[in-house]
């Protein structure tokens, strides 16, 4: 089935991929998060908080956003 | 917020995003200019070996250059942005709802194209923000600038009344790392997504870049006593440009211009204090001397007397060792002669 996944940390990229039937949504983020911190992150599916083992639907829309972003040029930290 | 609202909203932001867009660019010259003048001073630091004002100017200098990128950056983000797909009237009608249900507060003005939410109250290190209003104006939605953040119950920084959170600016968010996700977002139509990205951004602090560190929010440090200062109490070097309270630093004799404690000196001969533009190094002994206290010549007053005493004595011997036959020079006549 697709889903569209919106992934809001670094790129801020949107797209429709292919998900295995019976995927839940703890298991797409642990897939698809480098470092799976679910605390660090505010995950919603169509716009809606979810839980962890809530099952993704066909067409369904899930986005995650960090709750922490930094207001800074990501060079500065590298150089300083 | 009424059905009806939201579903009028969404279809006035689903028109305004079907219309072809324009990029819009703007650049301000003051960034480079800032630049130019770090570097000259830089230079100045370096040259006279004063390395703890280079170092400052060093890091001045770093943040300068940043910020000079970044505006560069929106510039050729809003020309290299390709045109996205529209989202439809549901998902924009749907993103609406969504907010409603993410924030305390959201609001739809169509006559000002506006739509904005409130978040959450903010406290930063035990520093009380306030709520925030993020405003998108849907009317320029394709513009780099097209969204600004207000205070709700504003606390501004001491230094500057514009500063209402270390990353907000003149209502301007300072982006960092949400940059990309932000443009993605608004070039998508994902109205949702960018609410959410912004109001992380809200909520985080980073010393690192902030316009006004936090722990400098009721007053700037003197980076000489580091003591807190109140904003008529500070004085920049007019040399380093480093930020010091009234009483590290000090006036200038000459010019009255105020410096820190490494970009002045004290006169050789006065003890007055004396910058390095007021002042020069003596022909003679090599000290450095305030420009009252230098002749034409370069010299103090202690070796113009020390170049007379020995023109003196020069004569005097001169005059001992001739004898009586020698021949009197016509000159030395005159002058016996002015002399009588």
């Amino acid at each position: 089935m697709k889903i569209l996944y919106i992934n809001n940390d670094g790129g801020g990229f949107a797209d429709h991929i292919d998900v295995e039937d019976g995927t839940t949504v703890g298991k797409l983020f642990n897939e698809r998060v480098a470092n799976p911190d679910p605390s660090a992150y505010l995950i919603r599916v169509n716009r809606q908080p979810c839980a962890k083992d809530q099952v993704l639907q066909d067409g369904d829309r899930i986005s995650i956003t960090p709750t922490k972003i930094e207001g800074a040029i990501a060079s500065i930290r590298t150089v300083a | 917020m009424k059905r009806s609202e939201l579903s009028h909203a969404a279809l006035a932001i689903h028109e305004q995003l079907s219309r072809p867009r324009i990029p819009t660019v703007s650049l301000k010259k003051d960034g480079w200019t800032e630049c130019q003048r770090l570097v000259r001073l830089l230079g100045i630091a370096e040259a006279r070996g004063w390395y703890m004002a280079a170092n400052r100017i060093q890091r001045r200098l770093l943040q300068a250059t940043n910020s000079l990128r970044e505006q560069l950056t929106s510039v050729r983000d809003a020309l290299s942005t390709r045109p996205a797909t529209v989202p439809s009237c549901s998902d924009l009608h749907a993103d609406l709802t969504g907010l409603t249900c993410e924030f305390s507060r959201v609001e739809v003005d169509r006559k000002r194209r506006l739509l904005s939410v409130h978040t959450d109250a903010i406290a930063i290190e035990g520093v009380e923000l306030g709520s925030f209003e993020i405003r998108l104006y849907w009317k320029e939605l394709s513009h780099v600038l097209s969204y600004d953040i207000e205070a709700c119950e504003p606390n501004p920084a001491s230094e500057h009344a514009g500063t209402v959170h270390p990353h907000v600016q003149n209502h301007a968010l300072c982006e960092g790392d949400g940059r990309n996700a932000i443009r993605a977002a608004l070039n998508e139509g994902r109205l949702f997504d960018f609410f959410q990205i912004v109001n992380s951004i809200l909520h985080t602090y980073n010393p690192d870049s902030a316009y006004t560190r936090i722990e400098d929010w009721h007053g700037a440090t003197c980076n000489d006593c580091g003591r807190t200062m109140q904003v008529d109490d500070e004085c920049s070097c007019e040399a380093c440009s480093t930020t010091s309270c009234f009483d590290c630093t000090t006036g200038c004799t000459e010019c009255s211009d105020r410096y820190c404690y490494d970009c002045i000196g004290e006169c050789a001969v006065c003890d007055m204090s004396a910058c390095t533009v007021c002042s020069r190094k003596c022909q003679g002994c090599d000290e450095t001397c305030c420009e009252s206290c230098l002749n034409n010549d370069n010299l103090c007053e202690e070796c113009i007397e020390q170049e007379n005493e020995t023109t003196t004595e020069t004569t005097t011997t001169k005059e001992e060792s001739r004898t009586p036959n020698d021949p009197v020079h016509a000159v030395l006549m005159e002058q016996a002669a002015l002399f009588a």
